[in-house]
């Protein structure tokens, strides 16, 4: 009987042809990123080869600056972007879910405490808190994902919040009171279920909003430390003008994963979204 | 005998300050063991709100502001949310109105039906699943074990109040409170919805309260109703005295409200003038005057204290064997 829902789901996200051609270029590509140490011709950190070789056969995407082979630095980079995005997703959808609950369900004091603070996080300059936080803390692959987690979660703890009121009206929580249910049932076996359709279609927009973001830092030199290769800090190669103009092998295999990822998690994300809602039927 | 449940002069209002309202003012009445008592009223005359503050179910902005509702002599708004649910769900059950949203669209009926079992009988998974099985064949659903693997979208109106009734039954309470369980539902399935209502009141001998607009309701199930208006009773007495010899200005015109099968199709139907003033609170005397037919030359206008007019008949006005005015 739940396998007939979720057929159901499947059937009308099929509907969009992109969101599917998007669904197999994103497993292909994580598959790539998590098969890395089977696919990957060489070690990502050990020079292997002269310093900036155009692509060749034994090269296929070139080496960097300092000789180490460029398409297993790209496989590996993935790897920990989709990794950084991944998690930090995950950290700031746990914390809106859990502090839109509550401030939904039990309201008064609660619910206004945890709103304004929603609000002043939401209202600081978004970067230029990553910024500073990356500069007070160590820069890194946790702290980088720490710090994502914490900017992102305030879009979540609204749309969970604005659920929970409406759920909290209708009368099969009143039932559940009525029949002397202990809050914490109600609470995650009866509300939290009713949200995770949305919250998983809000939580694509915020996985595909974090990859760039890691991008941002790491090019910026707050995120990921080099020798670990990240998507981000492949780029930071790029900022010098000949690279830019006479190496592309450096910069544009990590740049097109970016632009890839990001599009694909979008589209399937809007599929998603409309998948899930059953008046598209 | 000790009544079941007892509303003692409650008093609830929605609101403060400058805009509070009081919405149910001073109402009071019992139901005893075993009997179905009938509260009719329209819309906004305070019977579904009596009904939620004994099940602590006000919104936000409504409060009991005055009276007492004791259930087997305790009183439940003195009560704390832990005792409260020792006897939700246990002793007392409730079922609503509204069948779209009363059962949880993304849990199945069995996951729904057995986890009060478990909390509030303390029996394990097979045995609960087996008594909802059992509750669920009793309120008419043929194929009740494939009904436990079903989500509630993919039952019917019917079925579902079906579900609802059985969920109210697992911990056989001594009182179910029903809201307006039938409105929803097609008039053939309210039929057997009542039938079904009042064989199990027979079976378990549980109290029903029952909670409508629809006098047809009340004739068919209740031993006694309370009819309410604007926030107060004003009429209480067994059904069958309340039908046949309806002492109550506002009763009488329901009643007439009634449509009966055999009118003629060119007979307009009554329909009661006005409607429920919005702030009854400031009204002095009769709160029913300014919409009633007999009005002009009545003695209980200024005074429409509660009085007992016959055996168990209290009414506020005394209109009984009076000729039918037309308002």
């Amino acid at each position: 009987m739940r396998s007939s829902k979720y057929r159901a789901v499947w059937q009308r996200f099929c509907r969009h042809r992109m969101a599917l051609v998007c669904l197999i270029i994103l497993t292909a590509l994580i598959l790539l990123a998590l098969l890395a140490p089977l696919i990957a011709p060489y070690a990502p950190q050990k020079p292997t080869g002269q310093f900036y070789q155009p692509p060749s056969a034994e090269h296929i995407l070139g080496t960097d600056k300092i000789g180490r082979d460029m398409f297993s630095r790209v496989l590996y980079a993935m790897r920990v972007s989709l990794l950084v995005g991944f998690l930090a997703t995950t950290v700031s959808t746990a914390v809106g879910v859990l502090l839109g609950l509550i401030s939904g369900y039990f309201g008064g004091a609660a619910d206004k405490i945890i709103m304004s603070f929603t609000d002043m996080v939401m209202s600081f300059p978004y970067i230029l808190l990553v910024l500073v936080a990356a500069a007070i803390f160590q820069p890194g692959m946790w702290s980088i994902i720490l710090i994502l987690g914490f900017v992102d979660w305030p879009g979540v703890a609204r749309l969970v919040r604005g659920n929970v009121l409406s759920l909290r009206e209708t009368n099969f929580i009143k039932s559940d009171i009525t029949a002397g249910m202990p809050r914490r049932y109600i609470l995650f076996s009866e509300i939290l279920p009713n949200t995770i359709a949305p919250v998983l279609v809000y939580a694509t927009s915020v996985f595909a909003i974090s990859i760039p973001d890691e991008a941002a830092l790491s090019f910026l030199g707050m995120g990921v430390q080099p020798p670990t290769p990240s998507l981000g800090n492949l780029l930071n190669g790029a900022e010098s003008l000949s690279i830019l103009t006479g190496k592309p092998w450096m910069w544009v295999p990590a740049g097109a994963a970016i632009v890839l990822l990001v599009v694909c998690i979008n589209f399937v994300g809007d599929a998603l979204r409309d998948a899930f809602d059953p008046r598209n039927s | 005998m000790e009544p079941l449940l007892q509303i003692d002069n409650l008093e609830i209002t929605f609101g403060r300050g400058k805009d509070a309202s009081r919405a149910v003012d001073g109402v009071s009445f019992c139901v005893w063991p075993g009997e179905v008592l009938g509260v009719v009223g329209e819309s906004g005359s305070g019977k579904s709100v009596t009904a939620l503050s004994v099940m602590g179910l006000l919104s936000r902005q409504g409060r009991v502001t005055g009276g007492k509702i004791l259930f087997q002599g305790k009183d439940l708004l003195t009560m704390t949310p832990e005792t409260l649910d020792t006897l939700r769900g246990v002793e007392i059950g409730m079922i609503f109105q509204d069948i779209m949203y009363s059962l949880n669209p993304v849990l199945t009926i069995g996951k729904q039906m057995t986890e009060g079992m478990r909390r509030h009988l303390r029996m394990d998974a097979a045995a609960a699943s087996a008594r909802a099985v059992e509750l669920l064949t009793r309120t008419g659903i043929r194929d009740a074990a494939q009904v436990m693997k079903k989500y509630p979208h993919q039952l019917s109106g019917g079925m579902r109040q079906r579900v609802m009734i059985a969920m109210a039954l697992a911990c056989r309470p001594k009182l179910l409170i029903a809201d307006e369980p039938t409105t929803a539902l097609d008039v053939t399935i309210q039929m057997q919805i009542m039938q079904l209502l009042r064989g199990l009141q027979r079976e378990t001998g549980m109290a029903i309260l029952l909670i409508t607009h629809d006098l047809g309701i009340v004739a068919e199930l209740a031993d006694r109703a309370v009819v309410m208006y604007a926030g107060q009773c004003v009429e209480e007495a067994p059904v069958h005295e309340l039908l046949t010899d309806p002492a109550h200005a506002y009763t009488r015109a329901l009643m007439q409200a009634v449509p009966g099968l055999h009118d003629s199709r060119e007979k307009r139907l009554y329909s009661i003038p006005g409607r429920v003033p919005e702030l009854y609170g400031d009204i002095r005397g009769c709160r029913f005057a300014e919409r009633c037919a007999y009005a002009a030359d009545c003695a209980y206008k200024n005074d429409a204290a509660m009085r007992q007019i016959a055996g168990k008949h209290y009414s506020r006005c005394d209109l009984r064997g009076e000729a039918t005015l037309l308002g």
